[in-house]
């Protein structure tokens, strides 16, 4: 479980962007997080409920936009889902495709701050 | 007072990108081949590594860094080979980080070693996410754990350059199904290097350590284009 050290790494991010807004107060914080990217969300979540306490983002409210996996299919040519269980194939050709093209995220995306 | 969205797209991993990088120059300048082993608890990662330390030790300075969460037994272990060894007590932590790394080199008198391996945590989801500035990335897994890890956890065996199947002495024991295994794994890594090996028995350890020396032999080589290329040091014969 790293959700903690990642909550707290978001937060530093969160204080610079802050910082470099003159931002007096963070309102929301928005974050992509891929199903592959071994994130739990809800203990990501409760790890950032402990960590934001008595930071510039203490009441702000943390939206967590799901990304799918999604690969580089070269039969195809195209981006195409996998399912789960299956190994990185393409659900339209079957075709193995190992580039992993979204599914990987861990982003803040944006903040909303008062200034 | 004034509400406003400021739009970021930054990864949460940045830091360790970022460190990761500067580990990466930091074993190029040194010429370090740096190996980061990946597996669930007890796939067999420091017995491999007690077996590989004893026998590349005779012929080229190598050392490791041994991720745990708690006790001190793996590098204890490791110590008995006679080669330098550190500990790196993650507590609750689930995998090892370059910042880990680079703290758990400093004023190692061992250091620079020709081949560092690296025993991450036992876990086979979150290591995967984080770079060490490794050259090599390689995934066990133990035939007793069946065939079918990769597709439970596609991303270690995706990133990883090579797969071990491992304990391959009790694979008729445990009915362990070869060819579904390689399936499973190039299902999510086509053209990965796979090696069956046994510690135990000492099968496919001859191609482990021809594979690593050969991995060396390549960072060498690439090293010294470089330097010829920069037309400091250049020697073509
Ligand atoms: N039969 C057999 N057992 C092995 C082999 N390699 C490791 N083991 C056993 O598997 C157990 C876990 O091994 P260990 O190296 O501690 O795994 P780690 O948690 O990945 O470091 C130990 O009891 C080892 O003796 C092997 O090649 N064959
Ligand atoms: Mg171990
Ligand atoms: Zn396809």
């Amino acid at each position: 479980m790293h959700e903690l050290s990642l909550a707290l790494s978001l937060l530093e991010q969160i204080g610079a962007v802050a910082e470099r807004e003159r931002a007096t107060r963070v309102s929301s914080v928005h974050l992509r997080v891929g199903r592959m990217s071994g994130i739990v969300r809800d203990a990501l979540l409760f790890s950032w409920e402990l960590a934001r306490a008595d930071t510039i983002a203490g009441e702000a409210v943390l939206v967590i936009d799901d990304v799918a996996v999604a690969v580089w299919c070269p039969r195809c040519d195209a981006e195409r889902p996998v399912r789960d269980g299956e190994g990185l194939m393409c659900v339209e050709c079957g075709t193995i495709a190992p580039t992993i093209v979204r599914g990987r995220e861990l982003e803040l995306t944006s903040m909303e701050v008062v200034s | 007072m004034k509400l406003r969205v400021v739009e970021i797209q930054q990864s949460i991993l940045r830091k360790n990108d970022d460190l990761a990088g500067a580990l990466r120059e930091r074993f190029a300048a040194s010429e370090t081949l740096v190996v980061n082993l990946l597996s669930s608890p007890g796939s067999g990662k420091t017995t491999l590594l007690e077996a590989t330390l004893g026998r590349l030790g005779a012929d080229y300075r190598v050392g490791a860094l041994v991720g745990d969460q708690a006790t001190r037994n793996d590098a204890d272990r490791l110590a008995r080979s006679g080669a330098p060894v550190r500990q790196i007590t993650t507590a609750a932590e689930c995998r090892l980080d370059a910042d880990m790394v680079g703290n758990a080199l400093v004023d190692w008198a061992a250091l620079p070693l020709e081949i560092l391996f690296i025993e991450n945590v036992g876990n086979l989801i979150c290591p995967a996410e984080y770079d060490l500035g490794e050259d090599l990335r390689v995934v066990l897994t133990a035939v007793t754990e069946g065939e079918d890890k990769p597709l439970k956890y596609p991303l270690a065996f995706n990133t990883s350059h090579v797969a071990l199947i491992t304990k391959i002495d009790l694979a008729d024991a445990v009915g362990f199904d070869r060819a579904a295994s390689h399936a499973a794994i190039r299902s999510v890594h086509p053209n990965i290097e796979i090696l069956e090996i046994a510690c135990r028995t000492g099968a496919g350890l001859d191609a482990w350590n021809a594979l690593l020396e050969a991995r060396l032999r390549a960072k060498l080589q690439k090293s010294a284009y470089r330097t010829c290329y920069a037309g400091t040091d250049c020697d073509t014969d």
